[in-house]
């Protein structure tokens, strides 16, 4: 399946939410990146058919979503931001909702559901009311209900914040479980989240698209940009302030600062192997570039 | 039917739902309780009752000449000695019924003389009014005014045959049928459980998955409008039987409930024939019809704002600015704007208490009637704008 966003304007009053925005996704998991307010919401929502946009439009396999309805809808999962659900539903009565809502037979969801709570770890938790699960096993409970449907498309909106470092880790390899052969949206600030499992990232600044290539390639376009400078204990460190700051980390020789930076940083600063985060900061940063 | 099933459990499974409807439960059988007390002399005063009992295996059932003859015997005789006032007042006096002349007058004027009488007179009455209808009819219809020809003709069709031939205890039904607490009861819960139902879904993000999946939008609101439907009949029919059962238990509605309707205190011109048995059933579902309509509205309501309070208050609102109308014209000749109200249906005695006509088109329809119709289009019209309102975003969802 390949979806295809052309010239996709979205504006609230008098702000840009996203701005001719084109790209094709065709398989595979998709990291959308952006600080927060960059748009990834509005994108996402833009193609669940939550928001109509300005101007432009979004095709699957060749057909406007808008035209497809609810037809493109039985074919996607959906795991919005912060989700709560019914607090007072148990897990299996929220799970058979949502397969009423999705129109997946009672017997059919019921099994279903019981495979998918397997593979997300959640098996006793059939019972349990959504009220009483942790914030990790709710968005785990999420990706279930998303799941239900086995659907071509997978569409997450910031699935893993608020998780602690445990949940975050069992969440992406969920992720990258459910991704095989089908097409996974993943939008998040978080650089960790797509750094190992994304086949592609997608930058998106002020709601316009700046860079989409592979992790990989992302990071051999910042390649002359990354710096690592040791400072002896002692030295002002007040001096990095204006760079964009990646790391800090204190050795034996002083405190290691790595900096994304078009020039030199220091005398004494060396090239270093950029990483997604230097990626991000790099366009995302506030500090001199 | 899934889908509808699974928002009445929204509405109904709540344990704050569950946990209000069995407090009210009890506090309308503690206020029944308390309204029968504070009327029934029989629930005061254990002598009277005793005496009741006694008085009421000689008089109760069909009323003859006789038992007619052997009341008076005893009330003439106690109705003179005490009407100047100068009888004893010892309380223990033999030959009396309850050891006190005046005591004895008043148990048997109240418990069985005037009703009696009520009863025995209904059928003159009734010819009188037939009588003086068709009298009217005559004279409008010389007149050239059909209107006025056709409602008195249908006033004496309606009073034809009207008499009450039995005698049983109808204190309870009085009471029964002018008993509003538990409307306030239903309404309470039905604005609680319905100004929840849409805000409840965007409070915990589920309006965002519901519009994304298939059976979103239009599948979706009618389900919660069957629910709430489905809640505010289930509500409604429940207090009825409570307050039937509430009535029958402290007050007795069981012996009376074949006598008509017209038997009944404040009753006696109704614009119906049915048996009091019958007009509770009907009572019942009038209520249950005029919540599903101010429910409708409730619904309607619940869409707006992003938390539960402003639909509830809004709601309130509503359902004060229509009591205040019942109330102001519920017992006027407006008729038009009786039946207007939802109120009417869910207090019906405004409706079916009193033999009243609307013009509709020239054709007099009595008000029982054009309520109930105006009720049930009232609740539809609310329930179209629930399911069609503009601007409804979870029925039109971005591709709907």
């Amino acid at each position: 399946m390949e979806i295809r966003f052309e010239n996709i304007s979205k504006r609230y009053r008098r702000k840009y939410a996203l701005r001719d925005f084109s790209t094709a996704l065709s398989g595979g998991v998709y990291g959308l990146l952006g600080a927060n307010g960059a748009g990834k919401t509005t994108l996402i929502s833009i193609l669940v058919g939550l928001v109509k946009p300005d101007s432009g439009a979004v095709f699957v396999d060749g057909a406007d979503v808008r035209a497809l309805g609810r037809d493109f809808l039985s074919r996607i999962g959906y795991l919005p931001q912060y989700p709560e659900f019914y607090r007072d539903f148990t897990v299996a009565d929220f799970l058979a909702y949502m397969c009423a809502l999705k129109g997946i037979p009672a017997a059919e969801g019921r099994k279903r559901a019981m495979e998918l709570l397997e593979i997300v770890n959640l098996p006793g938790v059939r019972d349990k009311k959504v009220g009483a699960l942790s914030g990790g096993m709710r968005q785990r409970v999420g990706i279930v209900q998303a799941m239900l449907s086995d659907p071509a498309v997978l569409i997450l909106d910031e699935p893993t914040a608020g998780l602690d470092p445990r949940e975050r880790i069992r969440f992406r390899n969920l992720i990258a479980r459910f991704s095989k052969d089908r097409t996974v949206l993943l939008a998040t600030h978080i650089v960790s989240d797509v750094e190992f499992i994304a086949n592609e990232v997608i930058l998106l600044k002020e709601g316009r698209l700046i860079r989409q290539d592979t992790p990989h390639g992302l990071e051999r376009q910042c390649a002359d940009l990354v710096w690592t400078v040791t400072a002896p204990e002692g030295e002002d460190l007040g001096q990095f302030d204006k760079f964009n700051i990646s790391n800090m980390r204190r050795t034996d020789a002083g405190v290691t600062v790595r900096i994304v930076s078009r020039g030199r940083p220091h005398p004494n600063a060396v090239h270093a192997e950029p990483n997604l985060e230097d990626v991000f900061l790099a366009h995302f940063g506030e500090g001199e570039l | 039917m899934r889908l509808m099933g699974f928002e009445l459990k929204k509405l109904f499974l709540r344990p704050s739902v569950l946990i209000a409807l069995a407090a009210f439960t009890v506090f309308d059988f503690v206020k029944i309780d308390a309204a029968v007390e504070s009327v029934s002399y029989l629930r005061e005063d254990a002598v009277w009752e005793r005496v009741y009992r006694e008085q009421y295996e000689t008089y109760s059932g069909e009323i003859t000449l006789d038992k007619i003859n052997a009341l008076l015997e005893i009330y003439r005789p106690l109705e003179a000695a005490v009407h100047d006032l100068t009888a004893t007042t010892r309380t223990d006096v033999e030959g009396t019924l309850t050891g006190n002349l005046y005591s004895d007058r008043n148990l048997l004027e109240r418990y069985f003389v005037d009703p009696m009488e009520r009863f025995y007179t209904a059928r003159a009455d009734a010819a009188e009014v037939v009588r003086a209808a068709r009298e009217n009819a005559r004279f409008y219809e010389s007149l050239g005014n059909a209107y006025e020809a056709r409602k008195n003709a249908a006033t004496a069709r309606l009073y034809q045959g009207r008499r009450v031939t039995e005698f049983y205890y109808t204190e309870g039904y009085k009471l029964y049928l002018n008993y509003d607490f538990s409307t306030v009861l239903v309404l309470l819960l039905a604005l609680y459980a319905l100004s929840q139902t849409f805000t409840r879904d965007s409070e915990c993000r589920m309006t965002e998955l519901m519009l994304t999946s298939p059976g979103g939008g239009i599948p979706t609101v009618f389900a919660k409008i069957a629910a709430a439907s489905a809640y505010l009949l289930a509500v409604s029919l429940w207090f009825s039987a409570v307050d039937f059962a509430g009535f029958d238990a402290f007050s007795d509605l069981t012996d009376a409930g074949g006598l008509p309707v017209y038997a009944a205190e404040t009753f006696e011109e109704a614009s119906v024939n049915s048996s009091l048995f019958a007009y509770s059933a009907v009572s019942a579902l009038s209520r249950a019809l005029g919540f599903w309509s101010l429910g409708m509205v409730f619904l309607a309501l619940a869409r707006v704002g992003r938390h539960a309070l402003p639909p509830f208050a809004l709601g309130a609102g509503v359902f004060l600015a229509c009591t205040l109308a019942g109330v102001r014209w519920g017992y006027s000749s407006h008729g038009l704007l009786k039946v207007l109200n939802p109120y009417s249906a869910v207090v019906n005695r405004l409706l079916f208490g009193k033999t009243e006509f609307v013009n509709i088109l020239g054709v007099p329809v009595l008000t029982w009637r054009a309520g109930l119709v105006c009720t049930a289009l009232h609740g539809i019209a609310a329930a179209l704008a629930v399911l069609f309102g503009g601007g409804s975003k979870l029925r039109k969802g971005g591709f709907r």
